[in-house]
């Protein structure tokens, strides 16, 4: 089994098996550019430096792609069946202790960065289901969001808005 | 966690309203943007946009660093919108600046609804008020008033007293609304009645994610000189199809180059005012000549009525030849430089209507083409008058059963209607009576109009 090590913004190193990279493009990407697939390339020497994930959200996204090992890897970015998208159980269990929180959002920063699109889906359909079924003012507390608006600007809003109620 | 993020001056939808595009933050941590992928339009930058846009909030945004989800990267955001409907955008559109930019931009993937097709807006002189109209696809009933703008009584004194200023520029409120109308219905009809258009306005059609196959401008007035030529320009960048323009200020900006470049749309229509507005505000010296390409690339058109516009007499038949070898049918109103004659019209059009009656062409100043099903313009007049027996010579395979049933064919074709200084010919790929077109459908006969009027009759 080849171990690909990846090193965290944070300096922590991990090993990751090579067939459970293949679910990010970004990683695949430097896999194909320094050669690291070759025979007479010592892979295990050469680690790849990932300085804009974190090492605990590393460490999340790497159990992430071992559960979905072996998962057809989405290609492209086809919007048109968001509507069918469920999100898993196992999925949601594992999204769900971070969720409102900085941990989730940087697991998705982290999912687009290292383009693990199956991986952004999920996570991006997880915190559009908190939205769903709440107003603006719920929503803001939830998330930590301060009210930026004036009473007139959230007026206009609701008005622009109002055949939706 | 802190994210810098980009910030558009304006929209990150794409299309260019003075903001750098997306995907140009130098922050390592912001995923690498794709290039939107541009819309028909072919805009392209230009400091107007930057310098019209409205602000839409009066604070700008001071996202905290404790806003982790205001702060997310742009891709992760329209990720997240991706999944959300109308109705979820317009609750998410509250939470913060950031998210209403977003829901805003979002709306242009989400699916549009069927429930409206015509918008209309619509502003009443005497009270000085907006009204947008959206009208369900049947179109019969049920015209849902959507917003009314009153103005304020300062400002009707201010117009009582100065008679420029009787019509203001849509406000930026009502232009927001037009967008997020379009954003949410698939819309096919944008009507717009008595609207004074300002840049704003035009700029904003420019980003309609919706683009309608119909515009059409009624009364319109323009806030300065110059944007009738963004008008125009807005008109070919959308690529409307249809283009209605009835007593409009612009009529006359309506040239060669302008029909050159609006034929390029897939079956393309025009209608610049109807022949008595223009013969109420123009004269022979203001009729712009049609030059002999444009008339070629006019063929294509489905409707083309163009009076201010002449036409060379001599280049005219070849034209609508070639349109009825390509089986265009529509109405066409032109003005010509000569009366046609019927031996030059005949030697042109004979083999191609095989079918042709006795007709007059002596006095022939307009060429009127028409389409099935059309609703007959009331202000022309033309005697069809067609017997059963006539209709049998023309059309010898007319069924036995469509005969006995006495179809009155008489009754529907000979009203007399019309109104123009001259004789028309009516000129047709298709019978456009319903009756009538039950007894040669499939037989694709043309007919002619077997009598002129008499000219004395006008």
């Amino acid at each position: 089994m080849v171990l690909i090590t990846l090193v965290s913004s944070d300096e922590q190193n991990f090993p990751v098996e090579r067939e459970l990279l293949k679910q990010s493009g970004t990683i695949e990407t430097l896999i194909v550019n320094m050669n690291l697939d070759d025979e007479d390339t010592d892979a295990a020497a050469m680690p790849i430096p990932l300085p804009n994930v974190k090492g605990d959200v590393l460490e999340k996204v790497i159990q992430w792609m071992e559960h979905h090992k072996g998962d057809p890897v989405k290609e492209g970015d086809n919007e048109d069946n968001n509507a069918e998208i469920v999100v898993p159980q196992w999925d949601d269990d594992f999204f769900k202790p971070a969720m409102y929180g900085s941990k989730h959002l940087e697991l998705t920063v982290a999912a687009s960065y290292l383009d693990i699109k199956n991986l952004l889906t999920l996570s991006c359909k997880a915190i559009s289901n908190t939205f769903k079924g709440k107003t603006g003012p719920q929503i803001r507390e939830e998330w930590g969001v301060p009210n930026e608006f004036t009473p007139e600007e959230e007026e206009a809003i609701r008005k622009e808005n109002e055949w939706s109620e | 966690m802190k994210f810098k993020i980009f910030h558009s001056k304006t929209r990150l939808d794409g299309t260019c309203f003075g903001g750098a595009p997306s995907g140009s933050s130098n922050n390592l941590m912001e995923p690498p943007t794709k290039r939107q992928k541009r819309g028909k339009s072919n805009h392209t930058s230009c400091s107007i946009c930057e310098t019209l846009i409205e602000p839409q909030f009066s604070t700008p945004s001071d996202i905290s660093d404790r806003d982790f989800l205001s702060n997310l990267p742009a891709d992760c955001i329209r990720s997240i919108f991706s999944f959300l409907n109308h109705n979820n955008l317009d609750i998410v559109a509250r939470v913060s600046q950031r998210m209403n930019e977003f829901s805003n931009i979002s709306r242009s993937k989400v699916a549009k609804s069927s429930q409206y097709r015509v918008v209309k807006l619509s502003q009443d002189k005497p009270h000085n008020q907006l009204t947008i109209w959206l009208r369900d696809p049947s179109e019969a009933f049920n015209v849902p008033i959507f917003e009314k703008e009153h103005i304020s009584e300062s400002e009707r004194l201010q117009s009582q007293q100065n008679e420029a200023l009787s019509i203001r520029t849509v406000p930026h409120s009502t232009i927001v609304r037009l967008d997020s109308i379009m954003a949410r219905f698939k819309i096919e009809d944008a009507h717009f009645e008595g609207i004074n258009f300002g840049y704003s306005m035009v700029l904003h059609c420019l980003k309609w994610s919706q683009k309608p196959i119909k515009f059409r401008a009624a009364n319109a007035t323009f806030e300065e000189e110059c944007v009738k030529e963004k008008f125009l320009s807005m008109l070919l960048a959308i690529e409307v199809n249809h283009v209605i323009l009835r007593e409009s200020v612009i009529a006359n900006e309506i040239d060669n180059s302008f029909l050159k470049e609006f034929c390029k749309v897939s079956d393309p229509s025009i209608e610049v005012c109807d022949y008595a507005d223009w013969k109420e505000s123009g004269t022979e010296s203001d009729l712009i000549n049609m030059e002999q390409d444009t008339l070629e690339a006019c063929s294509l058109f489905t409707i083309l009525r163009i009076f201010h516009m002449r036409v060379n007499s001599d280049w005219v038949m070849p034209a609508i030849v070639k349109r009825f070898r390509r089986n265009i049918t529509g109405t066409w109103n032109l003005s010509l430089t000569r009366e046609l004659t019927y031996p030059e019209v005949k030697a042109v059009i004979s083999d191609d209507l095989k079918y042709i009656h006795e007709v007059d062409f002596s006095g022939i100043r307009n060429i009127t083409i028409m389409m099935k099903s059309e609703p007959r313009p009331k202000t022309s007049l033309v005697l069809f008058t067609i017997s059963q027996e006539e209709l049998q010579e023309w059309i010898p395979n007319v069924s036995s059963d469509i005969q006995s049933s006495k179809t009155p064919v008489r009754n529907v074709m000979s009203e007399p209607m019309l109104l123009f200084p001259c004789p028309i010919l009516w000129y047709m790929n298709e019978p456009f009576q319903s009756n009538l077109y039950s007894v040669t459908r499939g037989i694709n006969t043309p007919i002619v109009s077997s009598r002129v009027i008499d000219p004395s009759l006008v």
